[in-house]
């Protein structure tokens, strides 16, 4: 057993994960890991909900559409077997510039993404249909939900090919997803949010009217919350042309004050807005969000 | 600058070094390191929270560092105020007693029954016990003119104990018999008015003595110089005069002996010099002159003229040898004054004087004989020796030894006074390089040409240039036969050797004939150099004729060359009889080198011994006047390698008297040899004229010191505008802002 509690640990190390390029191999890592270190069962959670009829979309298996329907209406529905697919997860994941801060090769984007693929391999395993959405200044590409097996595959794909590259502007993206995303469902956002909070909070709330249920994974690397730098320091601008020279030692404080600010006023965004939110920090291990996620879920249900 | 700094470049290379902290600063700014940074906005929010603050705190850190550096410049610059300038910091205020005691033989000199070093004693003593307790915190170095490397006291602070200590010091002093100068013990305390130890600020120069003109020369220079330069260095320069006008003094200057060598058994003639360095003539000198056993000898010089100096003659015979074994030395003593000599001498040491008279069994002489034969009397050196050491029971004083021109290559020439060539054939390199080493050092040589003589072979060697120079061996003159001769005509009658040939006696040495003779040529070579203090002293046939006799230098030797032969082949000098023994022997007389003076040392320089290893241990003993004595070891020479001398070394020579240094042989049973040397002071030092007072205060005055009598109060610095030394203050102050620059730059990391 020891060997076993051992081995995850290893696993789900970011440092170790790193070294696994291929995306998905990475995700069901994580996921297994999780899963062996998991002691109440993860199937709790996602599978319960009921979905009845939704209309087809391309993509949808043909053999699940409900002919008698379409002979009445003369539109296609979808029949959804309880037993099958009852929760539709979009995962939405932030390929801005400021997503490519990280050391030694390990950025947020790497993280984001193998958090993103880890959860999409936990909920594939529950038969959830998930979907994928990346950002940065505009919806870059988007992965219509499905439950087929290969659909992680597919995700970690489309993540794996990504690139960072451009600057962000949540709020008019979160409108355009808002919009796509009509089915009600669980949106999973992995972002670092750098933006203004009411335009974040805007943001989020235009997935709650439509009554998403929004999940967050705020991630952010250790440096940019604990502000760690001591030498002389030229800081340049990833997504603007700001410049600035300074001695850190000397706007520590004040920089942890800003960001301490920053957090809780996200927090009490979210918290307002009934969003589960979730402080990602690149540093820890990713099992251990996921589970704390998940803990933390549970509890809301439970009362719920 | 100068007049608030020691070092005021020290200062400016410190305010040059502020900008030290200022370039690191900037050279920080320009060592950066590049970050991607994604948060900005919050970077530039803290950034507008802190900007002021930062750069507000910066600016005072560097403003400290800045502080700190020009501190550290101006502490090392060694700042000073006037004393009138500083009040408060007068406390600080400490200074250095710099004493020097002229403790030379004159000081000795008496005036009222008390002597100029009494004073100074008391005057010092005074000194000692005020400055402890009124001043306990000032320091005091003393130094003696006789030993001013040696420091009575170094910068001692003058606590009750150390005080006591100095006072006892103090009592013990007196003149010491050392011959110095005023001028080099001066130069000595500069070195220590340079020196970085002990450098204070407020450093005065007292300088007791009696003002002799020996010590203070007035016709200017040296010790005023000296005195100059260490006043500029100084905040205070005394010179404090515990002399007395008192000038009258007799001295024996020296003891002058007539002689060469002092003979056992034959009598030595003895000047004894005295000289008034008083101001009145002085009548009935009597002066006396003896071993210590056994009753002086006395003379009296009837008037010696002030500044002038009388002469007493004496004649001293040394014991005979008593058989085998080296002879004793003798320890002559001479003492001025009888009991009714009413002359008052204001210096009582220089009445008296030793001399140490290292008696031989005669002036050593080596005869090289060039024409020896079996039959003895047809030797060149036959008549030679017998005229040098004449059978009968009176000394001539001459130890004779001869050999032939192949021993000369191995004899020992440094025991011979005088060396003679007699008629040889040739000297070939090694054997002349030997002669010319050993006359260039003082040696006496007597050549005499005879029919052996190779003319050419002397002329390259000997007469070369280089060699005695100036003289060339021309040719035979004269007739073999014998039916024709000349008869010498003396030119030189002056000649110390000719003593006896002057007036009538003139005629014992013409009328001897001369049948054969080498004709010597004097060439006038060399003459750029100065005149050759050459001497003709005999002529053949006329004043204008060929030269018999010349002597002539050679390094600090000299050469007689007789340009005839010294046995009967070629004259009739031998044949003559008196003419011939007293011509001899007063040309070896003086041709020999005096050693009659060796034993003469100046008390503070060492005795030095010079012997053969193989003969001598190398430990020997010196007893000391007082009778102590000690063991002495020897150490080889320089040359140690190629022979066998070693070199005894004695320099505790600090009283006057008689030092004996005994050698014991090596063998068993040998009894010990001794050799006797004589310490007196310097007489100078009995010459105590001095300058009067206002022409030496004027002096005095320009050299920027001040004169003053021993009653003056000197020890205030009140009026002196002391300087006052605040690097203390200055080092507290750079402490104060190194912490609050260290607590500060802490605090300001701490809080960010």
């Amino acid at each position: 057993m020891l060997a076993t509690e051992d081995a995850p640990k290893n696993y789900l190390d970011p440092r170790v994960l790193e070294h696994i390029k291929r995306l998905d191999l990475r995700a069901r890592r994580v996921v297994e890991g999780f899963i062996t270190g998991q002691h109440r069962s993860p199937y709790n959670g996602f599978a319960i909900e009921f979905a009845g009829h939704r209309e087809y979309v391309p993509g949808d298996e043909i053999k699940h559409i409900d002919w008698k329907v379409w002979s009445k209406t003369d539109r296609l529905y979808i029949k959804e077997y309880e037993t099958e697919t009852n929760l539709k997860a979009t995962l939405i994941v932030d390929c801005s510039k400021s997503m490519k801060y990280g050391r030694e090769g390990w950025t947020k984007f790497d993280y984001a993404s193998t958090a993103a693929a880890s959860l999409a391999h936990l909920l594939q395993h529950q038969q959830d249909s998930i979907g994928l959405v990346t950002f940065d200044a505009k919806v870059k590409d988007v992965l219509p939900a499905s439950s087929r097996m290969i659909q992680v595959k597919e995700i970690a794909h489309t993540l794996e090919s990504t690139e960072p590259d451009s600057g962000t502007d949540v709020e008019k993206v979160f409108l355009e997803l808002a919009a796509q995303v009509r089915q009600r469902g669980i949106v999973a956002i992995f972002s670092d949010l750098l933006a203004e909070t009411n335009v974040i909070r805007n943001a989020l709330e235009r997935f709650r009217v439509r009554g998403h249920e929004v999940i967050v994974f705020h991630v952010l690397d250790d440096d940019e919350i604990d502000f760690p730098f001591d030498e002389h320091t030229r800081f340049v601008g990833l997504e603007g042309p700001d410049i600035v020279q300074t001695d850190p030692r000397a706007l520590r404080n004040a920089y942890v004050e800003v960001v301490e600010e920053y957090l809780k006023e996200v927090r009490k965004a979210a918290s307002s807005l009934g969003v589960d939110y979730t402080l990602a920090r690149t540093s820890e291990p990713l099992d251990a969000v996921l589970s704390r996620y998940l803990a933390w879920r549970n509890i809301g249900r439970r009362r719920g | 600058m100068s007049s608030f700094f020691f070092h005021p470049g020290l200062f400016v290379a410190g305010l040059i070094a502020v900008a030290v902290p200022i370039l690191i600063h900037l050279l920080n700014r320009r060592r950066f390191r590049r970050v991607d940074w994604a948060p900005m906005d919050f970077l530039l929010k803290a950034q507008q929270i802190n900007r002021r603050r930062i750069k507000f705190e910066d600016f005072l850190l560097l403003l400290l560092r800045c502080l700190a550096v020009a501190l550290i410049g101006m502490l090392v610059a060694r700042p000073f105020l006037a004393n009138d300038k500083s009040g408060a910091l007068r406390q600080l205020a400490r200074s250095e007693r710099v004493i020097v005691i002229d403790d030379s033989a004159s000081m000795n000199a008496q005036s009222g029954g008390v002597s100029s070093m009494v004073k100074a004693k008391d005057l010092l003593r005074s000194w000692i016990a005020q400055l402890s307790s009124e001043q306990p915190n000032d320091t005091v170095t003393i130094a003696l003119t006789s030993a001013p490397d040696k420091l009575l006291a170094n910068g001692v602070p003058l606590s009750e104990n150390a005080a006591a200590d100095l006072l006892e010091e103090v009592e013990n002093l007196s003149t010491s018999d050392i011959s110095q100068s005023m001028e080099s013990a001066l130069g000595k305390m500069e070195r220590l008015f340079s020196g970085e130890g002990g450098s204070q600020a407020n450093r005065v120069l007292y300088v007791l003595t009696d003002l002799r003109e020996r010590d203070w020369p007035t016709s200017g220079g040296g010790t005023f110089d000296v005195l100059s330069r260490l006043a500029s260095k100084a905040a205070g320069c005394y010179v404090v005069d515990v002399g007395s006008e008192e000038t009258e003094n007799l001295v024996i200057e020296s003891i002058a002996p007539r002689e060469k060598a002092f003979v056992s058994g034959a009598p030595a003639e003895f000047d004894v010099i005295v000289r008034n360095f008083g101001r009145r003539p002085a009548t009935g000198v009597t002066v006396r002159l003896g071993t210590d056993e056994g009753l002086p000898v006395e003379r009296t010089i009837d008037r010696i003229e002030p500044g002038q100096s009388g002469v007493a003659g004496f004649v001293y015979t040394f014991g005979a040898a008593d058989g085998e074994g080296a002879v004793e030395p003798v320890a002559l003593t001479a003492k001025l004054g009888g009991d009714s000599d009413d002359f008052a001498d204001a210096l009582p040491s220089d009445n008296e004087r030793f001399f140490a008279a290292n008696v031989s069994e005669g002036l050593r002489v080596l005869l090289v004989d060039g024409d020896i034969t079996a039959k003895a009397e047809n030797s060149e050196s036959f008549f030679l020796r017998k005229a040098l050491s004449p059978r009968g029971a009176l000394k001539s004083g001459f130890v004779v030894t001869v050999i032939d021109e192949a021993a000369l290559a191995t004899e020992d020439l440094s025991a011979q006074d005088v060396v003679v060539l007699a008629n040889v054939f040739r000297l070939d390199e090694e054997r002349r390089s030997k002669i010319e080493a050993w006359t260039r050092d003082g040696g006496g040589l007597m050549v005499s040409l005879g029919d052996h003589v190779d003319d050419a072979v002397y002329n390259e060697s000997l007469f070369a240039e280089g060699g005695v120079g100036g003289m060339k061996i021309v040719g035979v003159q004269g007739d073999p036969s014998e039916e024709e001769w000349l008869q010498p005509v003396i030119t030189d009658e002056a000649h110390p050797a000719f003593r006896f040939f002057t007036g009538e006696n003139r005629r014992w040495l013409e009328r001897i004939k001369f049948f054969q003779w080498w004709k010597l040529e004097i060439t006038e070579q060399g003459e750029e150099e100065g005149p050759v203090d050459r001497r003709v002293l005999a002529r053949l046939g006329g004043s204008e004729g060929d030269p018999l006799l010349v002597d002539a230098p050679w390094g600090e030797g000299r050469v007689m060359t007789v340009a005839s032969a010294l046995d009967l082949d070629w004259n009739t000098w031998a044949q003559e009889g008196v003419p011939y023994v007293i011509a001899m022997q007063e040309i070896c007389r003086y041709l020999a080198r005096s050693n009659v003076l060796e034993g003469e040392v100046v008390a503070g320089d060492s005795l030095k011994v010079s012997f053969d290893i193989a003969r001598y241990r190398m430990d020997a003993e010196v007893v000391m006047p007082g009778g102590q004595t000690e063991t002495l070891r020897a150490a080889p020479s320089a040359e140690a390698s190629r022979t066998s001398e070693w070199w005894l070394d004695f320099g505790r020579t600090n009283s006057r008297g008689h030092y004996r240094v005994e050698l014991t042989p090596s063998g068993a049973g040998g009894a010990k040899e001794a050799r006797l040397f004589s310490v007196n002071a310097d007489e100078s030092e009995g010459n105590l004229f001095r300058e009067d007072v206002e022409r030496m205060d004027a002096l005095l005055e320009t050299s920027g010191a001040k004169l003053v009598t021993a009653e003056e109060k000197v020890l205030s610095l009140g009026g002196m505008g002391a300087k006052v030394e605040f690097w203390r203050a200055v080092l507290y102050l750079l402490i104060a802002v190194l912490c609050v620059e260290m607590c500060f730059a802490w605090w300001i990391g701490k809080r960010r």
